[in-house]
């Protein structure tokens, strides 16, 4: 089979496609009027309410921290809390920018490159906050108790058992990593070689 | 005085609304001949990347969406086949590679945009060939799709090139590539 051959035969489908496809006018009216929402705009909207979040926890930090200078307990709790929260604003204005910049207009190597790198750190990040969550249990915990409920579970359970609560979440924080290393997400390996495939195909 | 003022203000307000319809309406026009002139377009990408004539729909109709979404930000110094070729072949790429759950639900369960009837004509046995040149392209990568989808359309290597994002040169060593693949699996089937 030559090349023409294989032009003949794509051509082909012109002619019956031109007598069997009709344009549903009103169903384009409807999509028209945009009721339909799409992936990315479902991406930027969960970005902004974690945004929102974020800057609200960390404003409610601040005034913790200036509430509680006298106790270094407490100044470090809420420090560490208060770089996680500034490096969760980080990555979400990073997101919304990665989400603005994604136009299906522009070339397709470049749009899908950023789908997929932006599919990549969504996942990435999950991952993230599994280890995070019991790594910062303790802060948290303090912080939240002292701010919220004015209870020091500092002073009631004691620091025995806070150093040995900390290390308990260490080792679970250690165990969540060998699992993800162990069970890699399918997706992350189907995002990475497509990835791939993009540098390849581009080379 | 107060009521005068009042007044131009409503007016105002109400030639201000009455220009913006009338600019939708004649968005709306523009946009639909488009369609209608280029719905081969259309339905040829989405059925290159969807075999299940469902999804395909589905993907007709976010294929639609995502062109009026963009529609007022085309150039027209820019070919409109061009802009569609971009905008058609990425959500395809995309749908695509979406998980099944996370797909969009469309207007209607019954209803779609571009609606094919299944005529005698396009059952045709002669069309044999197409069909397995369709599962062929099927089984290419989802960018080799792209690429040979564009060249037998009849575009032009720069026009290619300049869709894809890639050289000129890599397009030509690309498509050398898959039809010899394409080639090899018609021959496969005739043995």
């Amino acid at each position: 089979m030559n090349e023409q051959e294989l032009i003949n035969i794509w051509n082909e489908q012109d002619n019956n496609l031109e007598k069997s496809i009709a344009v549903n006018q009103h169903l384009l009216k409807t999509v028209t009027m945009d009721k339909i929402k799409s992936m990315l705009t479902i991406f930027r909207r969960t970005n902004i309410f974690e945004l929102t979040v974020n800057f609200l926890f960390i404003f409610w930090l601040v005034s913790f921290i200036k509430n509680h200078l006298e106790s270094t307990v407490f100044i470090i709790s809420a420090a560490i809390l208060y770089a996680l929260i500034l490096c969760s604003i980080i990555y979400n204005i990073y997101n919304l920018y990665l989400v603005k910049s994604i136009t299906y207009d522009t070339s397709i190597m470049e749009t899908q490159q950023k789908i997929e790198r932006m599919k990549l750190y969504q996942k990435y990040s999950v991952n993230t906050l599994y280890i995070l969550i019991p790594i910062t249990s303790v802060p948290f915990i303090l912080v939240l108790a002292k701010g919220f409920l004015n209870i020091d579970l500092y002073q009631i359970l004691g620091v025995t058992y806070l150093w040995i609560f900390t290390l308990g979440s260490l080792i679970i924080a250690l165990l969540i990593v060998w699992f993800i290393k162990q069970f890699p997400d399918e997706e992350i390996e189907k995002t990475n070689s497509f990835l791939s495939e993009i540098q390849e195909f581009r080379t | 005085m107060i009521f005068f003022y009042l007044l131009r203000i409503i007016e105002q307000t109400s030639f201000t609304k009455s220009n913006k319809l009338k600019q939708i309406t004649k968005q709306e026009q523009e946009f639909s001949a488009i369609i209608e002139k280029h719905k081969r377009l259309i339905y040829k990408i989405a059925h290159t990347y969807c075999n299940n004539s469902e999804d395909r729909k589905d993907l007709v109709q976010e294929i639609v969406l995502q062109l009026w979404k963009a529609f007022p930000k085309y150039n027209p110094q820019f070919a409109i086949t061009t802009w569609m070729y971009r905008i058609a072949l990425n959500v395809s790429i995309s749908y695509y590679r979406q998980s099944k759950n996370q797909k969009n639900q469309t207007v209607s369960d019954n209803e779609y945009i571009l609606q094919i009837a299944e005529t005698p004509e396009f059952e045709d046995p002669k069309s044999e060939q197409l069909k397995l040149l369709h599962q062929f392209i099927g089984e290419l990568k989802e960018l080799d799709k792209a690429l040979i989808l564009l060249y037998l359309e009849g575009n032009k290597q720069d026009m290619i090139a300049d869709i894809l994002g890639i050289s000129k040169s890599n397009v030509a060593t690309k498509i050398g590539r898959i039809k010899t693949k394409l080639k090899n699996r018609f021959e496969g089937i005739k043995d």
